[in-house]
């Protein structure tokens, strides 16, 4: 299934990832994203989910029914075998290695964003990318999984890695087929028009033209044979309302890749056609316009973080759309 | 090495590399004047927070545009880019430099993207590399250069040709 990779954390870099306000939504998870608020009180489940006592597992076998031994934390978590058992605020059912859950191979309950851990809003859970569950910020290394260490900026617990398949792939999934690594530059293994997601599966990326300022662009339609910079993350940051002196802030983070290739070049001024898309299509050349350079960030020289702020007289909430010259298009709603 | 990548490799001693200059960029004060179009008005400088000395004005929808000669900077207020926007767009010739104050590279824009000659130097002020874009793409010859040799690769729609 092909679709638009907008709710996911990737792990750029855990040394210089900064720290995350929410991640945007695409525009058909908006009313997802609202209606996640009023059902938080069904609880996260995954931070209790262990089932108490011994959970100490190596293997599913070593559990019990309805439990999956979680590769990471080596403990038993609740199973599941579709999404239909997993709470708004962890909706995924899949294995370790990002593989579906099912009836003959369960998974647990995994989470997508920080914003949908802490009910559609901000707060002290993260999605946890060591263990793709809702936990709370991690505070120092005791608190993490043996193996990780604590980025107490992020309260992410980064590092470790798989058990070297010493489990003979009888854990919840961290065995089989990884198909990417999310830790390395984007698109890793899986080429261009491709992203690697937090769960290490190669997801193809769509020309999103869900919204009005990409539609009205007339942007050319980009498919996988293209040669732009590929958008593959837009992050909704803290508002830095420094930046617009009347009206109300809304600042976000652009993350790209380059294409086949091509790089990006040290200096922001260099950094061509890289559009902002008013509601009704004019385009808005962003590192002449919005870039400072000290906010535009380089990964290796293929992966870029670009983070400005647009300005808007909205007090709620703005759709934004963004596109490099022969690249993909990208709608995110910004809020407040 | 790619058959396609290296079309040919031009062993031709190159006379630049004689006469490199190595630029250095201008120290832009912050009074620095602008000569700003009319109907524009000059903002920031090289410590302000927007990072960038240019003549603003309001476009079509009342977004914040610049119009007119550029200059961006680095936070330290040295010189990162000088050239200048058409109603927003980056556009003509930007000249850039890296933090310690060398030029890196110039490049030609239209509507903001490469559209024209774009170089990269070296630190001690010979060609590192010569690109040609027409609207965003690669466009014919691109060529690096190492010790005043050239390599050559042809580009058609941003790609490599293959012969």
């Amino acid at each position: 299934m092909v679709r638009r990779p907008a709710a996911v954390v990737w792990n750029l870099d855990p040394q210089k990832t900064e720290q995350r306000k929410k991640m945007t939504t695409g525009m058909r998870g908006l009313w997802l994203t609202a209606a996640v608020a009023t059902l938080f009180a069904m609880g996260c489940g995954e931070l209790g989910g262990t089932d108490g006592g011994s959970n100490a597992c190596s293997t599913d076998a070593n559990c019990g029914t309805g439990k999956v031994c979680h590769p990471i934390l080596k403990e038993c978590v609740l199973s599941c075998t579709s999404s239909t058992d997993c709470p708004s605020t962890a909706k995924t059912c899949a294995r370790y290695d990002g593989t579906a859950g099912s009836a003959s191979a369960p998974g647990f309950c995994q989470c997508s964003t920080d914003q949908l851990c802490n009910g559609g809003s901000t707060g002290e859970l993260v999605c946890s990318a060591a263990t793709k569950r809702c936990e709370n910020k991690c505070t120092s290394n005791s608190s993490c999984p043996s193996g990780f260490t604590c980025d107490t900026a992020s309260g992410q617990c980064r590092g470790g890695g798989s058990d070297g398949g010493s489990d003979g792939g009888m854990d919840a999934g961290m065995d089989a087929g990884v198909t990417c690594n999310s830790n390395n530059a984007q698109p890793d293994v899986c080429g261009y028009g491709s992203v690697c997601t937090a769960s290490n599966t190669c997801e193809a990326i769509v020309d999103d033209r869900s919204c009005p300022n990409i539609q009205n662009s007339g942007r050319p339609a980009w498919t996988s044979a293209s040669t732009g910079p590929v958008i593959f993350n837009v992050v909704d940051e803290a508002d830095d309302q420094t930046k617009c002196t009347q009206d109300n802030a809304f600042t976000v983070t652009v993350y790209a890749y380059a294409g086949p290739g091509s790089t990006f070049p040290a200096m922001k001024s260099n950094l061509p056609g890289f559009f902002y898309y008013t509601t009704n299509g004019t385009a808005v050349d962003i590192p002449s316009n919005l870039l400072q350079q000290s906010n535009y960030t380089l990964y290796g020289n293929t992966v870029m973080g670009a983070k400005f702020t647009l300005c808007s007289t909205s007090t709620t909430s703005i759709v934004a759309g963004f596109g490099f010259t022969n690249g993909n298009g990208y709608c995110a709603m910004l809020t407040r | 090495m790619n058959r396609y990548a290296l079309l040919s490799v031009v062993a031709a001693a190159v006379a630049f590399a004689q006469t490199a200059v190595v630029e250095k960029a201008p120290i832009i004060r912050a009074d620095h004047k602008l000569a700003c179009p009319s109907g524009t008005r000059q903002v920031g400088g090289p410590k302000s927070n927007l990072q960038m000395l240019g003549c603003m004005k309001l476009g079509p929808e009342g977004q914040r545009q610049f119009h007119g000669p550029m200059i961006s900077f680095y936070a330290s207020g040295k010189v990162e880019a000088i050239g200048q926007a058409d109603e927003g767009f980056r556009t003509g010739k930007w000249v850039f430099f890296d933090e310690q104050g060398i030029k890196a590279g110039e490049t030609e824009f239209l509507k903001g993207d490469f559209n024209g000659r774009r170089v990269f130097f070296n630190p001690d002020g010979s060609l590192k590399s010569e690109e040609n874009w027409v609207k965003g793409m690669r466009q014919g010859p691109q060529k690096t250069f190492l010790n005043g040799v050239a390599t050559i690769t042809e580009y058609k729609d941003d790609r490599p040709v293959q012969k």
